[in-house]
């Protein structure tokens, strides 16, 4: 326990530049909800970042305290990170450390985990507090076929890893988050070297996982109308999805259906070829970053809700589309971005 | 340059069989489902196997924390083209969680004296994922996460390659001694031959308890474990969330929003025109959210 006597729940997360990041957002709120049926505090830890500039942004998602290591950029989970939260924690002792469940993040917490000796609870879908106070974590186990609820009820901090999208959406109050500095940030120890950085072809990259998903419905009408959706796909980075009527039809594999009885996603830019729109079709992409959908009837639904509707034939405005667009993506991140994001392990 | 390799695998209940025994309303009692290897374990051995194939005197050995019953998997695993399997067990490590886990195996391979640890991302039953890291954390070694297969170098360094999000593919190279966590279907494991199926069937098994692993009691097990399982329930529901609009609505505005999925608009333009001219549309839309 710290020492003023308050328990301290932690949020550790990748904060972009503008402080607006969804999953470490989620982890937040949560930390937040659990810091108020503890009646303890959130604090958010950043390794490197502008405290200063963040706490006001931070303090808005009911964070009441932002540790920050001096540090020349913002930095992803390596070694570094282990180190310079395990000392913290040694000082401090939160009560829970919560972090999301995603890439390198999930190193970070079994390695602090194990540097602590102390209980981890990966993978939750949701966290809560018990009856005496324990983080009860639920967790997918058996094939997905049941779930686990788990405690760690002697050793602390009491860590836990969160899936991303499960968490309810919270609306915490506003407040004033102090700023604690810890001075500069321990040395960044680089442990793998870096390479080669090269994209999945379209139809091997998982659909969850692409920043660019270009969809297909019925309105692509056979299955070769889908190569120029896939060469869409490829000039811009991203994959290939459908609704369900394509997938129905048999012209693309089902693990690439979006919808009700498919993917639920949330790329960052989402372009729906021939897709009328239907609700189930909606439901499955609704929280993309931008919409743009090419279709012949300007009154489908899926055209009230595109940021960019295109009332034409898909497949002249894809050629046309891929006429202008460089051979390959040009990525905009260097090697030395790429391994920032990935952190080093 | 000899080089010895530890794949560390588990021995887990086939999910079907789970489904058909009522998991979800109750934990398995041991013994009560046939046993198998974890398939993402059979992708780290056969990235092992590659790396033997590729490189003279390289020795893998195959390590599973359990009670006589994963011995089954263990032979089955062994039977693939290990070169020794060693199964770690006394009562002192029943009930032993993640952690506990990994210090049993970290035991193991500290007294093997491996240079290159592989594991399973994840383990069907447990679906935790993190005995690999923090195996990796005791060993103070590097962890390399997501690894889809590994290549060892003239340098003495292993070149991974592995995903890394946003359809994102790297190669990165580490120093040993290192460990990687190997992605479920990586690869496709190789199946044993008839000979070697019937080497191990019968072949004498080592298994290290608490005194060969120089363990503490206190820091494995039952006693060394501190996160506890207190319910295992059926599935958490799946929180996508379904439109359900509210009540003191007028039905035709209710009906809209169940139609539109609960979609509002985002104030999207509409455009018509020839293909050139909405292409040209939608590079200026692409451009303006910095997507290209």
């Amino acid at each position: 326990m710290s020492t003023s006597g308050e328990s301290e729940i932690w949020a550790v997360g990748a904060v972009g530049a503008d402080g607006e990041d969804d999953i470490s957002l989620e982890v937040i709120h949560e930390a937040r909800a659990l810091a108020d049926r503890l009646g303890g505090v959130t604090a958010a830890c950043l390794l490197g970042g502008d405290g200063q500039q963040l706490s006001p942004v931070l303090g808005q998602h009911g964070v009441d305290r932002v540790y920050v290591w001096d540090a020349p950029a913002p930095s992803r989970p390596g070694p570094d990170w282990v180190r310079a939260l395990a000392s913290l924690a040694q000082e401090r002792w939160p009560a829970i450390v919560l972090m999301p469940a995603t890439g390198s993040f999930r190193v970070l917490a079994a390695r602090l985990s194990a540097a602590l000796g102390t209980g981890l609870a990966s993978e939750c879908t949701s966290v809560d507090i018990d009856g005496q106070g324990l983080l009860v974590g639920r967790r997918p186990v058996y094939g997905g076929y049941a779930s686990a609820r788990v405690i760690c009820p002697t050793a602390r901090p009491q860590i836990a890893t969160l899936q991303p999208g499960y968490a309810r959406p919270r609306t915490p109050a506003t407040r004033a988050a102090e700023v604690v500095s810890l001075g500069q940030a321990p040395p960044a120890t680089r442990t793998t070297r870096l390479e080669s950085v090269r994209r999945d072809p379209p139809m091997a990259m998982d659909l969850g996982d692409a920043d660019v998903v270009v969809a297909g419905g019925r309105g692509v009408g056979r299955q070769e109308g889908f190569r120029l959706l896939e060469e869409l796909a490829r000039r811009l980075g991203g994959t290939v999805a459908a609704s369900r009527p394509a997938v129905d039809a048999g012209w693309v594999p089902f693990d690439r259906q979006v919808g009700l009885s498919g993917r639920t996603i949330a790329p960052r830019l989402y372009i729906a070829c021939g897709i009328s729109g239907s609700s189930h079709h909606l439901v499955g992409m609704k929280s993309s970053g931008s919409v743009i959908a090419i279709n012949t009837d300007r009154r489908a639904p899926i055209m009230g809700i595109a940021d960019l509707a295109l009332c034409g034939d898909l497949s002249e405005v894809v050629s046309a589309l891929l006429e202008r667009l460089p051979a390959e993506r040009v990525t905009s991140e260097g090697p030395a971005d790429i391994l920032e994001r990935l952190g080093g392990i | 340059m000899s080089l010895r390799i530890a794949v560390c695998v588990a021995s887990v209940a086939k999910s079907e069989q789970l489904v058909a025994g009522g998991i979800g309303q109750r934990a398995p009692l041991e013994g009560e489902f046939p046993q198998t290897l974890n398939p993402a374990d059979a992708n780290a051995l056969e990235a092992a196997l590659q790396i033997r194939d590729a490189l003279q005197d390289t020795q893998v050995i195959i390590l599973t924390l359990g009670p006589q019953a994963a011995e089954e998997a263990l032979r089955e695993a062994a039977a693939l083209g290990a070169d020794r399997a060693v199964r770690l067990w006394d009562d002192s490590l029943a009930g032993s969680d993640c952690l506990a886990t990994a210090r049993v195996l970290a035991a193991a391979v500290r007294r093997l004296e491996c240079d290159l640890v592989l594991c399973g991302a994840q383990s069907v039953n447990g679906m935790s994922g993190s005995v690999g890291p923090q195996l990796a954390e005791l060993l103070g070694i590097p962890a390399i996460p997501s690894v889809l297969g590994a290549e060892m170098q003239d340098d003495g360094s292993v070149l991974c390659e592995r995903r890394a999000g946003g359809g994102i593919r790297v190669s990165e190279s580490v120093s040993l001694p290192a460990l990687c966590t190997v992605e479920q279907d990586a690869n496709g494991p190789r199946y044993p031959t008839l000979q070697s199926r019937l080497r191990w069937r019968s072949a004498p098994m080592d298994c290290w308890g608490l005194q060969d692993l120089s363990l503490r009691l206190e820091e494995v097990g039952r006693a060394g474990s501190l996160l506890e399982v207190t319910a295992l329930l059926p599935p958490a529901p799946d929180m996508r969330d379904l439109v359900v609009p509210p009540s003191d609505l007028p039905a035709f505005q209710r009906l809209m929003i169940v139609t539109s999925g609960g979609v509002g608009g985002r104030g999207g333009s509409l455009v018509e025109g020839s293909p050139e001219e909405l292409a040209e549309r939608v590079l200026d839309h692409l451009k303006s959210r910095h997507l290209l």
